[in-house]
């Protein structure tokens, strides 16, 4: 806990605010009170009260388990608790006790609590026995209207439950009088059972077949019996009848939002499963890039200029080497020449085959200077000599042309820079085809993207607000088909128990009209004035009970909707009046228009807002009693639930609902502008306002043993 | 005597500091027990299967940029498989056609060359493919130093760096 030292807070008459920050100690408080009444502290991590003996030196402030010296430590509360009518006063201490020694704590299981009572002017006295003791408990917050008096801000939901139809019955009995009417139904069902019974028993005493008599008398002792059973059974029929319908009627209502829910989903799923594989397909596109890079030589893109300058080196290497061979073979052919055949008119150093073939092209001989014009001598003379040439079986070793030969190692470098130039000239292409296969993939990714975020916001919206699931809206049209058969059969149920009450009925008036036969003179009129009497009250009572009930309800109506209206004054988007109305044998809220229809949509600041002004409507409808005015309010954070518009609304009615009211509040902490329209309000009852806030910083506050709240009374 | 497979039969080196940048794009070999699939690999933004394509990559990559690093003698290197095995095969013969482009050599002057002078010739072709290879691990490693994460956003990064590379200034290569 935060608290450290002595800290002391005065609840005035009206409304009491204890503002705070989350996580400041404003449930501590809440919690602090419950404590003295009921030996427990609410357990988050449980989310319901535990005893002191599970929490242990949670309870205790852990500054102090660190500053205090070796020993024993302990803490208290104490509550006083006037009733200023009666000028009665009770104090209520706990306290929690455990030893220190060095860092280890030792704490005893059971906290204790002594209660003091000062009645009128007599002096105050400690009271010891547990029987008075939770007299005065009871006095201070009675068990019946505990729940509906002290509660959890996250709790009220649970308080009336609208799922549960017995909720507000159950609520309406506890905080009602109509309790009383029942007994007294109860009374007068016990009376005309007893009338009855007489009446019967008379007969049977003047029956001239006393054995018959006895017989017919048991038999409708049993009929009574067999359709009391049956009229219950109807009842629980009728109810079940209702509470199918009322589903029905809701599930219809969710019919055309299931449908589209079911159409978003179908359509969300195949953008998803498209989206899904086109993100696989794009994956596996970048994937192939870096492969591309080299299996389609991509990486040499814009490089065709190395296979032109190789080319160039290529033709040069066979040049030389060919002029170098021609040079070799022409040398040897000259001296062959010159051996074997001779010629006049060339030099024995004859040029090369590739110099005659370039006289030849030239038309021109470069020995002597002169033209060697097609079909003239000197032409034929050349041809000759490369003729010679060509056909000499003189042949050259490698070896006399270079000390090695790469000819076929540089010519398949060649050729393959030949196929790889080829290559490199569609890159540009390939890459162009490529990047605009991946860029339109992209773009319908994107598409899909965009289209499939769109859908799901308006599938994931219409889910929120027809509180459905695809689930759910997918197995609507069954359910109403399974609600459907439900209501037939449900109704074939009761046409035959009416069938079997009709019967039943009728062979209990044979049943009478057989014993009435068998009596002989006439019966005394008193018992059979008693027996008129007897169901003359009892029909009485079941008819007072129920007026009693319908007027209670109206009032409730009346009562709720005043509260309701005051609450919802800041808000434009509350709409609608609550209309208790009956389901079956039970009762829930409704919000309905001005023609008693239903009000579908409600938000959930909504339906709490109806709840709470049940609540409200409940206790303050309880005119024969005090309650609003004997017993506090004691809630935490019950804004917490509702929309910032609400929570003026709610302090209004509160403050003047409860003659004393205690609630925390992050709200009127955390907007100042808030707190000071509620400090100003004239339709408010601010009884005080206190504001807590710890002693350290946040960074600060991760160590607690220097922690300690401080409580500043604002008002 | 056969001068190609003799070059191809040599193994060039790299300085071992450009190793762990090597590593960052390339998929270990062995690793996962030869179970990487090209998933993984993306996933893990590798963009070379094997360290001879990052070394061809990074050989055009300083040869069109002209920028060779030489590697001094004693410095710390690292060796790896042979030419003959790169692949493709037609990738790594151009990148030979290169070589002798830009060593403007004359072919059949080799062929009149003796033994050791072939030798040293076959030993010098090595060096200057290193170098290229240097230079370009050198340009990578400074595109990368500059865009720092943003190196890896881009399945295109290495494909505009050797587009753009004409571009490159010794130090500026704009993405």
């Amino acid at each position: 806990m935060c608290y450290y030292g002595i800290n002391e807070i005065t609840f005035e008459k009206g409304l009491n605010i204890i503002a705070g920050d989350n996580g400041y100690g404003k449930s501590k408080i809440f919690d602090a009170i419950y404590w003295v009444v009921y030996d427990k502290c609410h357990d988050v991590n449980y989310k319901e009260p535990r005893s002191t003996e599970l929490i242990k030196e949670t309870i205790i402030s852990d500054r102090h388990k660190h500053e205090a010296e070796d020993g024993v430590i302990s803490c208290s509360v104490s509550l006083i608790f006037l009733d200023e009518k009666k000028n009665n006063r009770y104090t209520l201490k706990r306290i929690f006790k455990g030893t220190k020694n060095g860092k280890e704590f030792t704490f005893g299981n059971k906290s204790k609590l002594s209660v003091k009572e000062k009645v009128r002017n007599l002096d105050s006295q400690f009271i010891n026995s547990k029987d008075d003791i939770d007299r005065i408990l009871n006095k201070i917050m009675p068990l019946n209207i505990r729940d509906y008096m002290w509660f959890q801000g996250e709790a009220i939901d649970r308080i009336i439950d609208f799922k549960n139809s017995d909720s507000l019955l159950k609520a309406i009995n506890l905080l009602s009088d109509i309790s009383t009417f029942d007994e007294i139904n109860n009374i007068a069902e016990t009376f005309k059972k007893k009338t009855l019974g007489k009446l019967n028993q008379k007969k049977q005493e003047q029956s001239d077949d006393q054995e018959a008599s006895e017989r017919i008398k048991n038999s409708i002792e049993s009929m009574v019996e067999k359709i009391t059973k049956s009229e219950l059974d109807l009842a629980d029929k009728e109810n079940d009848l209702f509470e199918h319908n009322e589903e029905l009627a809701i599930t219809i209502e969710k019919i055309q939002a299931a449908e589209e829910i079911k159409h978003l989903n179908i359509e969300t799923n195949k953008l998803y499963k498209s989206i899904e594989s086109d993100s696989k397909y794009l994956e596996t596109l970048k994937m192939s890039l870096h492969q591309k890079m080299f299996s389609e030589l991509w990486i040499l893109k814009g490089m065709e200029e190395i296979s032109e300058e190789f080319k160039r080196l290529y033709k040069k290497y066979q040049n030389d080497r060919s002029n170098k061979r021609a040079e070799i073979l022409s040398e040897k052919k000259a001296s062959e020449i010159v051996k074997n055949i001779g010629f006049a008119k060339l030099p024995a150093n004859m040029p090369r085959a590739n110099y005659l073939e370039q006289m030849l092209e030239d038309e021109q001989c470069y020995v002597c200077g002169q033209k060697a014009l097609k079909e003239s001598e000197a032409y034929a003379l050349i041809e000759a000599h490369l003729d010679k040439i060509n056909v000499s079986e003189v042949s050259i070793d490698d070896s006399e042309v270079a000390n090695f030969n790469f000819y076929d190692e540089f010519d398949k470098l060649f050729t393959n820079s030949i196929s790889v130039k080829n290559k490199i000239g569609k890159i540009d292409d390939n890459i162009e085809n490529y990047e605009n296969i991946v860029s339109n993939l992209k773009n319908e990714l994107d598409q899909n993207q965009n289209e499939y975020n769109r859908k799901s916001e308006i599938l994931n919206s219409l889910l929120r607000q027809e509180s459905l699931s695809v689930m759910k809206a997918e197995e609507i049209t069954e359910k109403i088909k399974t609600l459907n058969t439900l209501i037939r059969s449900t109704e074939k149920k009761i046409e035959k128990i009416k069938y079997e009450i009709d019967f039943q009925n009728d062979e209990l008036n044979e049943l009478n009209r057989s014993l009435d036969k068998l009596v002989t003179g006439d019966i005394d009129d008193v018992f059979l004035k008693g027996a008129e009497i007897g169901q003359k009250l009892h029909d009485l009572s079941k008819s007072t009970r129920e007026r009693v009930f319908a007027e209670l309800i109206e009032k409730l109506e009346i009562q709720a909707n005043r509260h309701y209206k005051e609450m919802t004054e800041g808000n434009k988007a509350a709409r609608g009046i609550i209309k208790i109305k009956k389901s079956g044998r039970n009762y829930s809220p409704d919000i309905v228009n001005n023609s008693g229809e239903s009000l579908p949509g409600m938000n959930t600041s909504n339906m709490i807002l109806i709840k709470l002004a049940t609540i409200m409507a409940i206790i303050s409808a309880r005119e024969s009693t005090r309650d609003n005015e004997l017993y506090t309010l004691i809630s935490d954070a019950p804004l917490s639930a509702l929309g910032e518009n609400y929570s003026l609304g709610f302090c209004t009615t509160v403050s003047n609902v409860y003659k004393q009211s205690i609630i925390t509040s992050k709200e009127f902490y955390v907007d100042k502008d808030l707190q000071n329209t509620l400090l100003n309000s004239e339709h408010i009852n601010l009884g005080s306002l206190y504001e807590i806030t710890p002693n350290l910083v946040e960074e600060e506050r991760e160590s607690r043993n220097k922690l300690q709240t401080k409580i500043d009374r604002i008002k | 005597m056969r001068l190609i497979e003799k070059i191809k039969g040599t193994s060039p080196v790299y300085r071992s500091y450009n190793e762990d940048l090597i590593k960052l794009f390339t998929i270990k070999q062995g690793g996962k027990q030869g179970r990487s699939s090209e998933t993984t690999k993306w996933e893990e933004a590798k963009y070379f299967s094997f360290v001879y394509e990052m070394y061809m990559y990074a050989i055009l990559l300083g040869f069109k940029n002209n920028y060779q690093i030489d590697i001094n003698d004693g410095e710390s290197t690292k060796k790896f498989i042979e030419i003959k095995h790169w692949k493709p095969e037609e990738m790594a013969d151009y990148i030979i056609c290169a070589i002798f482009e830009r060593l403007k050599i004359d072919l059949f002057k080799i062929e009149n060359y003796d033994e050791k002078q072939l030798n040293e010739f076959v030993q010098n072709f090595k060096n200057e493919i290193e170098s290229y290879a240097n230079g370009g691990f050198e340009i990578i490693k400074d595109k990368r130093d500059e865009m720092g994460d943003l190196f890896k956003d881009s399945e295109y990064r290495f494909l505009e760096l050797i587009e753009m590379s004409i571009k490159f200034n010794l130090n500026i290569i704009d993405l």
